[in-house]
């Protein structure tokens, strides 16, 4: 794991002084709400519904055991004993007071944490797969290099007031778990000629206008790579929409401009920064590398997972086994997500408690390592096969044992009107309702990804949900339309509007509408849902919902 | 019918304008202003100035049985009371030790 040198532990606790004293100077009313909104923004802290809400940046999703005790501490001391980890791989903490939130500042820096550029019209935290330097179809661990954009992008003097947010996910195996191509900017690991770089792909994004981002350049070297990214930024932050906030991300600029003219401009800057001072030498990247080398694997680690037995023995342990591993590259290894989505509990929620436990279970049997996915579970990525029923059980112990990654009821849903200030309607309950009408019969509707927003700036992800769930408020009722098709993954789509929405008991039902479809016209048990949307089209769905 | 109502500055919590400068957290002692009353802004506008409540803003409500109850605004209703899901209440003023009111 990336460890801060002194410029960045210098940095942090600068920038913690100054919003401590930013904070002071408010209370003193020597700076107005004018003046301290962009200021408290900066530093990760929006006001919501009931409070204000506190974003940590959790740097493409890596944590140690040390951070994640630390995480729990600040839950339990200066909030209500939890917190909610999101799909920006990142943790929010709903119930702050604001001066005691620069001592949790203080705090996250004491463990190499912080929240700036969680918030804001800048370059947000980069995020990547879950599964980073443990995946078995990985070309590359993508982390080196999101750690470098990291230090490229922070308080990066030409970036830090863009037209809009702006956000960069970046994967390093063929599988995209990362939905790169739902992003500002997008980079996939790809090989040419026996080099490894990346495809960049721009203009992808959720929102009002769901767009899949158009590949720019299928193949930048990682020494070209700052460059390129500075070159796309320059031609964003001098064409993007200021004159209207919801035409300001770059995925406007690149649908109303054309990939192509984006391409050439894009390409002209280039040339002008191209072996310059953003050139990134090889002998920095394999000094970045060196933070995130593999752990001491045990070579001699067994191989076996005896799923048959513990079918029969132990039905939850044996759906575990089967949901919530994922095949390691290193022989006699998995990776196991932690589902923080059990059944009629909040997603993404987590005690503080949980928390201290996970963080134990990462340094006894993980390496001392943690990631937070978009999907907004946890995962502990390196732990032997030996080692996944103790592991288990401890999981049951703490009531997060659930073994539905990727079902059903692993649904992402964003904190909609219960605790956001843009929502229109409720997500939480939502998410409740489906995964308990369904938990039942998981099992047999297979890989299932339900994703909920309380209003069209999706952060819930709708428009990329196999179903997607989209909250709207139509004369004091809440209401929520359905759509069908969406896909985060590399072969990207966005879901189609079947049509009117139904009141929020109605959406369970509507779901089982379309699930009978699936369960009628699949053509086998292993035709996955999104599959079978594709080969049948919206019809046969939109007939079950709307006649 | 209005009320106004914000978030207090240092805890965040939804407060109501009770009237003669005072707020709390209690929708029923709100003061309630006709739809038009032209005092409305004024008290926004010295509010505004005083800065120690913000996201101000006047929302409509309803009597009934001499209690007052929000309009169909879910939002409201859930500022009013707490999240709906979770045992988390509201944020109150007095978990803050120092309350700015």
């Amino acid at each position: 794991m990336y460890r801060y040198d002194e410029f960045d532990a210098a940095f942090v606790r600068e920038r913690t002084a100054q919003f401590s004293d930013q904070v002071k100077r408010r209370v003193a009313g020597e700076l107005t709400e004018d003046q301290f909104r962009p200021l408290r923004l900066m530093n990760g802290l929006y006001l919501q519904l009931h409070a204000y809400m506190l974003r940590v940046a959790v740097p493409y999703g890596t944590l140690n055991s040390r951070q994640m005790h630390k995480l729990a501490h600040i839950a339990r001391t200066y909030d209500r004993g939890y917190g909610h980890f999101t799909t920006r791989q990142n943790i929010q903490y709903n119930w702050p007071k604001l001066q005691d939130v620069p001592k949790i500042l203080e705090e996250l820096a004491e463990v190499e944490m912080h929240a700036i550029q969680t918030s804001g019209n800048c370059i947000r935290n980069v995020t990547t797969d879950q599964f980073a330097g443990a995946a078995h179809d990985e070309i590359i661990d993508p982390r080196p290099v999101a750690e470098i954009i990291r230090q490229w992008s922070s308080l990066h003097p030409e970036f830090s007031f863009l037209p809009r947010k702006f956000k960069i996910a970046i994967t390093g195996a063929p599988q995209d778990r990362a939905a790169v191509k739902f992003h500002d900017i997008g980079l996939m690991a790809n090989e040419q000629g026996g080099q490894v770089g990346w495809r960049v792909f721009v203009g992808g994004g959720l929102g009002r206008t769901p767009m899949v981002a158009k590949e720019i350049n299928d193949f930048v070297p990682h020494e070209d790579l700052l460059a390129y990214l500075e070159a796309i930024l320059r031609v964003y932050n001098l064409h993007g929409r200021r004159d209207n906030k919801y035409k300001a991300r770059i995925k406007i600029l690149v649908h109303e401009t054309g990939i192509e003219q984006i391409r050439e401009e894009v390409e002209a800057e280039f040339a002008q920064l191209k072996d310059g001072v953003l050139t990134l030498p090889q002998e920095e990247l394999d000094r970045i590398s060196t933070y995130f080398a593999a752990p001491p694997f045990a070579a001699d680690a067994e191989d076996v997972l005896d799923a048959e037995r513990h079918a029969l023995e132990n039905p939850q342990y044996a759906k575990f086994l089967k949901r919530n591993l994922f095949k390691h590259r290193q022989p006699g290894y998995t990776s196991i997500t932690i589902s923080l989505k059990s059944v009629g509990e909040v997603p993404g929620d987590a005690t503080d408690e949980q928390m201290d436990a996970i963080a134990e279970l990462a340094r006894d049997y993980s390496f001392d390592e943690l990631r937070v996915s978009h999907e907004q579970n946890l995962v502990l990525p390196h732990v032997k096969k030996s080692d996944v029923r103790a592991i288990y059980d401890r999981l049951v112990e703490i009531g997060l044992a659930e073994g539905n990654a990727g079902l059903i009821s692993d649904i992402i849903a964003c904190p909609g009107l219960d605790y956001c200030a843009l929502a229109n309607a409720r997500s939480i309950p939502i998410a409740q309702d489906i995964a308990k009408r369904f938990a039942d019969r998981e099992n047999e509707f297979g890989e299932l990804k339900v994703k909920i927003s309380g209003c069209i700036n999706a952060c819930g992800h709708h428009h990329v949900g196999h179903i997607g769930v989209l909250g709207v408020e139509k004369k004091g009722t809440e209401l929520y339309q359905i759509t069908v098709g969406g896909d985060a993954t590399e072969h990207a789509s966005v879901g189609n509007i079947l049509g009117r929405g139904v009141t929020g008991d109605q959406v369970p039902d509507a779901l089982e509408k379309l699930l009978d479809v699936y369960m009628a016209k699949r053509e086998n048990a292993d035709e996955p849902f999104i599959d079978a949307f594709r080969r049948l089209g919206e019809a046969p769905f939109k007939e079950a919902l709307y006649g | 019918m209005k009320v106004i109502t914000g978030n207090e500055l240092l805890s965040g919590a939804v407060v109501y304008f009770y009237g003669e400068d005072r707020w709390g957290m209690d929708l029923q002692q709100a003061q309630i202003f006709d739809d038009k009353a032209p005092e409305v802004d004024e008290i926004l506008a010295a509010a505004t100035k005083k800065d120690k409540v913000v996201s101000l803003e006047a929302i409509p409500v309803e009597k009934h049985d001499n209690q007052l109850v929000q309009t169909n605004r879910l939002r409201e209703q859930i500022r009013a009371n707490g999240p709906t899901v979770g045992t988390y209440g509201r944020q109150h003023l007095s978990e803050a030790d120092y309350v700015s009111l």
